[in-house]
């Protein structure tokens, strides 16, 4: 099978791996990394379970080879908390009730924190876009809303 | 599977003349990562185009933008010259899928799969853009009527690569684009339309897609209207003018993409017309 290296920074530490040619992303966050937060969901783009920050933008990590993270820096879930403490958009998750079944939330979170980077103050209507990849079969979009809205700088606090 | 990652043209060249049949062309990976875990392509090398420098870059002279093959959908529906001169294509590009693919894929690639359904077509059409098709030492220009010539075919030959679309200039705002889908987020289009009305002599242009095996101007409703005027008597007239041959499938009965079809031209040449 073929491989090749790849350098990198996941998380804010950076690291050289040598990664099969057909490894996606996810998988390789998953079990060579182990960093077992990101979900698989649907495993073609569809669903938004598996999304990280791919140099600052969200991106599906099913949808990505491993092979093409040369360079790269890469944020999952597990970086929201790195400091020790709960981020922002984790707290207020929980305020919000915008957990159920909780299967979402890793990729929910991430392409949250990725519009918040860019748009720290997204109307609700820049929210819904944002978040339109990420599905959510308990359905609790309307919490999953108020929590991201009252991250924002316009929240409430 | 053999991944590469040239990290410029010559060597894009001599890997397209060197390997090949079984070879793919890596940009977004959205359509082709999907492809694979399907097991509908097994390709024993993909090469990577996102490491060749300018492939990502969107440019401008007097004549055209230039809009290279790495530049994904996202980039262009944010990009300021392209939203003020083809705000339709701005639009069109948003529509496609959800952020995180929108975030991977280029245009260039919703053209190369040529997808009847494909979302930019239908406004790269009327905006008259051309692809520019490069091989080793040679390349050509094609109109998008030249390039799709089939459902998923497309005129690109094996060795050869997109390097490059253009969008003619001035472009034109009196442009809209419509989309008819399931769900708003993240669907394939039931029916989408883009019509407009081009430059001082008022011309209407209109291309319909996800109804034809080829997405391209409705080129005699268009010739109705540019000679009656776009009253609504005229524009119900146009309709039955409409050159379709829609497929059933699960997004919709080919009778229903028909209705859906007239009612968008009516609709959106209606929202036109107060600008001509």
């Amino acid at each position: 099978m073929n491989t090749v290296s790849v350098t990198f920074t996941i998380n804010g530490e950076k690291e050289t791996r040598q990664v099969r040619t057909d490894m996606t992303l996810l998988k390789f966050i998953r079990e060579t990394l182990l960093l077992t937060g990101t979900k698989e969901g649907c495993g073609e783009g569809e669903c938004g379970a598996c999304t990280v920050i791919m140099n600052g933008k969200a991106v599906h990590s099913c949808m990505v080879l491993a092979a093409e993270i040369d360079g790269a820096d890469i944020q999952t879930v597990e970086s929201l908390a790195g400091s020790g403490e709960l981020d922002k958009l984790q707290l207020k998750f929980m305020e919000h009730g915008a957990v159920q079944c909780g299967f979402c939330t890793p990729g929910m979170l991430m392409t949250a924190k990725a519009l918040l980077n860019s748009n720290p103050n997204p109307t609700k209507a820049q929210i819904k876009e944002a978040i339109a990849g990420n599905l959510c079969r308990c359905t609790g979009y309307k919490q999953i809303i108020a929590a991201i809205q009252d991250s924002s700088r316009g929240g409430r606090k | 599977m053999e991944y590469l990652k040239p990290v410029s043209r010559k060597e894009l060249h001599l890997l397209l003349k060197k390997k090949g049949k079984n070879l793919r062309l890596l940009a977004g990976g959205t359509d082709l990562l999907v492809r694979i875990r399907h097991g509908k392509e097994s390709p024993a090398l993909i090469v990577d185009l996102k490491g060749i420098r300018g492939f990502d870059k969107i440019s401008s002279n007097k004549k055209f933008i230039s809009i290279g093959p790495c530049v994904t959908l996202q980039a262009i529906a944010e990009h300021d010259e392209i939203r003020r001169n083809f705000p339709a294509l701005a639009e069109a590009s948003r529509s496609v899928g959800s952020w995180q693919i929108r975030n991977r894929a280029p245009l260039a690639g919703n053209i190369c799969n040529a997808s009847p359904a494909a979302d930019t077509l239908p406004v790269l059409v009327l905006y008259d853009a051309r692809v520019k098709l490069s091989h080793s030492g040679r390349r050509r220009i094609l109109s998008m009527k030249r390039f799709l010539t089939g459902p998923g075919k497309s005129a690109l030959r094996p060795d050869e690569y997109l390097s490059e679309i253009r969008l003619p200039l001035p472009g034109e705002k009196r442009v809209l684009f419509e989309k008819f889908s399931r769900r708003k987020g993240l669907d394939l289009s039931t029916v989408s339309l883009a019509a407009g009305i081009f430059g001082r002599r008022n011309r209407v242009r209109l291309a319909i897609g996800a109804c034809a095996p080829i997405v391209k101007r409705q080129t005699e409703a268009e010739d109705f209207l540019n000679e009656h005027g776009l009253q609504d008597k005229d524009l119900e007239l146009a309709c039955s003018l409409l050159q379709l041959s829609p497929i059933t499938d699960l997004r919709g009965k080919a009778a229903f993409r028909r209705h859906i079809a007239a009612r968008l031209v009516v609709a959106t040449m209606k929202k036109l017309r107060e600008d001509r």
